[in-house]
């Protein structure tokens, strides 16, 4: 994948999670941008992992969000890539984007809970974000692959020597 | 492995310096998102038009049976508000007659406002905040409550930049005002839970005892300092909850605005 083809998967992604900020399952929104920077970090290695992270985190901040997901997308990007290195077969990275993403989660709730107390609070949103992660996981998979292609059509068939 | 162990290092590296950086500048927006907003309003006002759209679409498929139940309720509350009304009518009358014989004022607030319309919402789960497309240069200022067209408490601004706000609705866990019930008289803090949240709800907290609020009464702000207005709606309390930690009962409160479908709202700039 090329660095446009990342590039093009985060804004998509970011487009993606702010049209659905209206709509609510249990009072959470689906989230699209942790998923992918998972996806990316797995497929890709932890580099691609880190540069998404760090490209979708600062938009969201730019765009309104907490600077919780600007600090930990990166994180989340390069132990995906780190931890479970290019995992094969879409069934296999999703099982290994689980506990990523539950580590992620993890540390989201430990955030609020230094800095706002409500346990409960936090960890059923927590458990909630993680089980919609999950479930947007193949679509990131699904985005992760198109930009792959369009990227590889941009760069055009290689001469041979 | 050492490889990303360096990236992995060099990145939380950049995460704490960014966090270091932020909470040196607590009040003021940062260079990023003041660079942010300015570039990306006319793609939040895109956003923002196709967010509504899916949101209404969602509300509208799974509101059809609610909406039937929902009207049949309001069509009884309606026939004991006309009761309540002419009951108001009377007393109303007898008030002004009492207070002309007092040489009272009408105690109403003269309320300045700033009207603003919400661009987009938080796309953070944690929090509940909406950006409003006026800021500073409207003489908007941080601190300030912002209400609904029907005069229901949506939140408080939280920061501004030139020609945009962000609002910490209601619900926020960031939110804190005094209120009191208005039929109780109950007085407590107003906050917003992360628990709550979630439902589109509020705690009204550290109630005293023997006055804990009454299911189904409004609650209203209460200030005696000036700081905000005082006895702008901000909900109904839905239930109560006697005494969850052995000290002051608590209620929740669902809020009068409906902060899902947020449109033109009003910022209070003077009272």
């Amino acid at each position: 994948m090329t660095r446009l083809g990342c590039a093009l998967a985060v804004v998509l992604a970011l487009v993606g999670q702010l049209l659905l900020t209206g709509v609510r399952f249990q009072g959470v929104q689906p989230l699209l941008l942790p998923p992918l920077v998972c996806v990316l970090g797995q497929r890709y290695g932890p580099r691609m992992g880190v540069a998404a992270g760090l490209l979708g985190g600062g938009l969201l901040l730019a765009l309104g969000g907490g600077l919780s997901g600007f600090a930990l997308l990166p994180l989340l990007g390069g132990a995906a890539g780190g931890l479970f290195p290019r995992g094969e077969g879409v069934l296999r990275r999703w099982l290994l984007c689980l506990p990523v993403l539950a580590g992620y989660e993890l540390l989201l709730v430990l955030g609020h809970l230094a800095g706002s107390g409500a346990p409960l609070g936090a960890l059923v949103l927590g458990g909630k974000e993680l089980l919609l992660c999950a479930l947007a996981v193949p679509v990131a998979e699904a985005l992760a692959a198109l930009c792959g292609r369009i990227g590889k059509r941009r760069r055009g068939p290689r001469l041979s020597p | 492995m050492k490889k990303w162990m360096g990236i992995a290092a060099a990145a939380l590296s950049l995460s704490l310096l960014a966090a270091a950086v932020w909470t040196l500048f607590p009040n003021a927006p940062g260079p990023l998102r003041q660079a942010g907003e300015t570039v990306s309003r006319p793609f939040h006002r895109l956003v923002s038009a196709g967010s509504a759209a899916l949101a209404q679409g969602k509300r509208y498929l799974a509101g059809i049976d609610a909406l039937q139940a929902e009207n049949q309720a309001l069509k009884e509350a309606l026939a004991q508000g006309e009761a309540a009304a002419r009951a108001g009518e009377l007393a109303q009358g007898e008030n002004q007659r009492l207070r002309a014989l007092l040489s009272l004022d009408s105690g109403e607030q003269q309320l300045q406002l700033a009207d603003a319309w919400v661009l987009a919402r938080s796309p953070d789960n944690w929090r509940a905040c909406v950006t409003l497309d006026r800021g500073s240069d409207q003489g908007i200022q941080a601190g300030q409550c912002v209400i609904d067209a029907q005069g229901a408490l949506v939140g408080r601004v939280e920061e501004t930049g030139g020609d945009w706000a962000t609002v910490a609705l209601v619900t926020d866990p960031s939110f804190s005002l005094s209120g009191q019930g208005t039929v109780s008289e109950a007085l407590g803090g107003l906050e917003g839970r992360l628990d709550l949240m979630q439902n589109g709800e509020l705690a009204f907290t550290d109630l005293s005892q023997g006055r804990e609020g009454q299911l189904g009464e409004g609650v209203v702000t209460f200030s005696q300092g000036g700081k905000y207005p005082a006895k702008l709606l901000v909900g109904t309390v839905t239930s109560l909850d006697p005494d969850p930690g052995g000290l002051l009962p608590t209620a929740v409160v669902t809020p009068a605005a409906d902060l899902e479908a947020l449109g033109q709202v009003f910022v209070i700039t003077g009272f």
